[in-house]
């Protein structure tokens, strides 16, 4: 049976704890900084790498623009989610709400590309009240 | 209001009320004689505001059954009393266990401007202020304006005055980035606007895409504005800012700019590097109607740097 993922209240999103993937190698191009990770190679891959020709990639690179870089160099380890959002929002004085939703976007892109990892933690205890007039 | 963010006066439609300064809009109606504004904190939604045109006061003693009914169907075996404490309004309240507050439905009938206005406040059982809070909000709920005569809009970071007669038609709203369009109506009649529009505009994070004093206005203006002429300076409208303006003709067929058939354009863009906003106006109008941006007044209403940094409890 296909087990459903958890779905995540916007608090818990908010708590967690994003982690740079320690492989990924930074190079500058120009005002660009590009992140490469290691791509993982198959059975069959290794196989056909003896062929002529054949030249499999070692890395895949994500250029980052200066707004996706500045999330990237925000994401050490310690920083929940929301202190990423509002260290973005002070910055470009806009509304944690609006921050938010550029960030989370960007941090969902690197998520999918390998880049980092969240770790989960709870929360506000607030989590009894409810999330929406919806719930109420 | 809480000590803790402090607060922000928010005027749409009339309707004038003080929130925390972190709460924001997300949804927002477009009808004084009807609609909702919706704002939330960080976390969760906190206050949906509903007004509604009605010459008759409504029966609020009923109203306030009906929504102790629906907490009651929602939430069975829940404890629901009636609001108490907070002047001219009567309402019910859902709560937890130790007094703690889950939701508040309130309402109150404002004579003056005939609406009736509906609260409902999703509380923060956690938040001790949380009461404070609630009180703020709902006795600072004012109608300032008549239905048939707003003309001051202040919200997403924005502070809009038009003259009497001035509507706002529409409102697109994106991260970041807020356009506003009025239209004039004949008279004063919703059912004739005329062809007058002022579009406002508000582009926050210029730092990422603005390059400030080197940057040319023009460029936002583009290519519609035909025939621009660039005056320097005008304080009026951009407040303290350095001001560009341009006049025109707004775009369409060369046959139709001929025969004068194409509205007069008149744009002003000045950089706010404390909003870290552009501001982007442009009044389309025909050159018989007294018309000029400087009978308008638009303003930033973001807040400062300190004033946004919250104070965690």
């Amino acid at each position: 049976m296909r087990k459903e993922a958890a779905k995540l209240d916007l608090t818990d999103l908010l708590a967690a704890v994003p982690v740079a993937n320690e492989a990924v190698r930074e190079r500058r191009n120009g005002k660009t900084l590009i992140l490469y990770t290691p791509m993982r190679r198959t059975w069959w891959m290794n196989a056909m790498a003896w062929l002529p020709g054949v030249n499999w990639r070692k890395e895949k690179g994500v250029a980052l623009d200066a707004l996706g870089e500045e999330v990237w160099q925000s994401v050490d380890g310690r920083r929940s989610v929301e202190a990423i959002v509002e260290r973005f929002a002070e910055k470009h004085r806009v509304r944690f709400h609006d921050a938010r939703l550029s960030v989370m976007t960007f941090l969902e892109l690197l998520l999918l590309r390998n880049l980092i990892v969240v770790i989960g933690k709870k929360g506000r205890a607030g989590a009894a009240a409810p999330t929406s007039l919806e719930n109420v | 209001m809480t000590a803790a963010t402090g607060e922000q006066t928010i005027q749409w439609l009339g309707i004038r009320f003080a929130a925390p300064r972190d709460w924001q809009v997300v949804r927002h109606g477009l009808s004084p004689k009807r609609g909702s504004l919706i704002l939330v904190d960080r976390y969760r939604q906190r206050l949906t505001l509903t007004w509604t045109h009605t010459d008759k006061q409504p029966d609020l003693d009923r109203l306030a059954e009906d929504y102790r009914a629906r907490l009651l169907e929602k939430n069975s075996g829940a404890c629901v009393e009636p609001m108490t404490g907070i002047a001219r309004w009567a309402g019910v309240q859902r709560r937890l266990s130790r007094g703690r507050v889950a939701v508040t439905e309130a309402m109150r009938y404002d004579a003056a401007t005939a609406r009736l206005l509906e609260a409902q406040v999703v509380g923060d059982p956690d938040d001790r202020r949380d009461p404070e809070v609630l009180r703020g909000i709902l006795s600072s709920i004012e109608a300032v304006e008549p239905i048939d005569a707003i003309t001051r809009m202040r919200a997403f970071d924005l502070d809009v005055t038009v003259p009497k007669d001035w509507r706002l038609a529409a409102a697109e709203v994106k991260p970041a980035a807020v356009t506003l369009r009025f239209t004039e109506l004949e008279r004063g009649d919703a059912a004739h606007p005329t062809k007058q529009e002022l579009i406002v505009r508000r582009r926050g994070m210029a730092d990422a895409w603005w390059a400030g004093e080197h940057d040319d206005p023009m460029r936002l203006i583009g290519a519609d504005a035909k025939g621009a002429n660039l005056r320097e300076q005008d304080p009026s409208l951009g407040g303290e800012h350095r001001t560009t303006r341009a006049v025109g003709v707004e775009a369409g067929p060369a046959a139709k700019r001929v025969l004068g058939l194409l509205r007069r354009r008149e744009d002003a863009v000045w950089h706010d590097r404390r909003a870290n906003a552009v501001f982007h106006v442009t009044l389309l109008s025909w050159p018989k109607r007294e018309a000029g941006l400087d009978l308008f007044t638009i303003r930033d209403a973001s807040p400062t740097l300190a004033e946004r940094r919250p104070v965690h409890a």
